[in-house]
């Protein structure tokens, strides 16, 4: 479980960085370019946030959804009132979105029974977990790449 | 021959997309923003659907490379369908194969009747593809 706190707090660390340079660059933006940045960035975010607390997290799937919810209503809420108060419509919206479908594929990684995945080796679940969410992972910072990116050009 | 049924199935519709591709390339600078924007959405998300599911109903005990490959193969489509437009229908039409990538091999994998979900999702996209044909044309 090591590795994924590791993976958990780069993705963090990532996060964080694109809100910043984001924030520090948010008087180049007009209002289609703020909604669809408020988009892209809040359903890539939330689902892989999502994906690893799920797997972190050991207790039911209500207190679990419960915290995920939260955290995704803050980061749609944060990342939609970058320039005006327009976005955050959007914001939120993909921000519920992608927390809902990262608490399904964390708890499937969790136990692969309820999707009637045939994995039931205590290693090759973990294997299975630490592969996906290192896959995640580097989709997140490809992502974030690509945004930071759309600022310069 | 009949055990290679979905991925003959799968190779028949990124045919057809391939197709819609070449179609919207040449009809492009007709085409709105939004409509471009939503063409991107619809696309990604269809090749990422199309490709775990019918992958995970041919090849069941190879969950974690299929969830790669779908995922991979949603943000490629989305990029080449976004790529017509805009930069950020290329934002859009990525984020939306990844999030579908990741998601269709966990539905594929709880299906229980692999032919009858096989013609639904068949009729589903025609559909899809014709509204798409529909909506470029009259643009």
């Amino acid at each position: 479980m090591l590795g994924i706190v590791g993976l958990l707090i780069w993705n963090v660390a990532m996060v964080c960085f694109c809100y910043f340079r984001l924030h520090r660059r948010k008087k180049l933006f007009d209002g289609r370019n703020a909604a669809t940045i408020a988009g892209t960035v809040t359903l890539g975010v939330t689902l892989v946030l999502g994906m690893h607390v799920t797997v972190l997290v050991s207790p039911g799937l209500s207190l679990v959804f419960l915290v995920n919810l939260l955290l995704g209503a803050a980061v749609g809420a944060l990342f939609g009132a970058l320039v005006k108060y327009h976005s955050v419509l959007t914001g939120l919206y993909n921000g519920l979105v992608g927390v809902s479908m990262g608490v399904m594929i964390g708890e499937v990684l969790k136990n692969p029974q309820i999707c009637s995945i045939p994995i039931s080796d205590h290693t090759q679940i973990l294997m299975n977990m630490y592969q996906l969410c290192g896959f995640a992972t580097l989709l997140l910072t490809v992502v974030v790449c690509l945004v930071i990116y759309s600022m310069k050009g | 021959m009949h055990d290679l049924l979905y991925v003959l199935i799968l190779y028949i519709n990124l045919v057809l997309f391939a197709w819609l591709y070449f179609y919207v390339r040449r009809h492009r600078k007709v085409v709105a923003v939004h409509l471009g924007m939503n063409i991107a959405m619809a696309m990604g998300g269809l090749v990422a659907l199309s490709a775990g599911i019918f992958l995970i109903f041919q090849y069941p005990f190879h969950f974690t490379a299929i969830t790669m490959a779908a995922a991979l193969a949603g943000m490629v489509a989305g990029t080449f369908f976004g790529a017509l437009f805009d930069y950020q229908t290329v934002l859009t039409g990525l984020i939306n194969g990844m999030m579908m990538g990741l998601m269709a091999p966990m539905l594929g994998a709880i299906v229980t009747e692999p032919y009858f979900f096989t013609v639904i999702l068949e009729v589903f996209i025609a559909l899809i593809i014709s509204v798409l044909f529909t909506a470029v044309k009259r643009s």
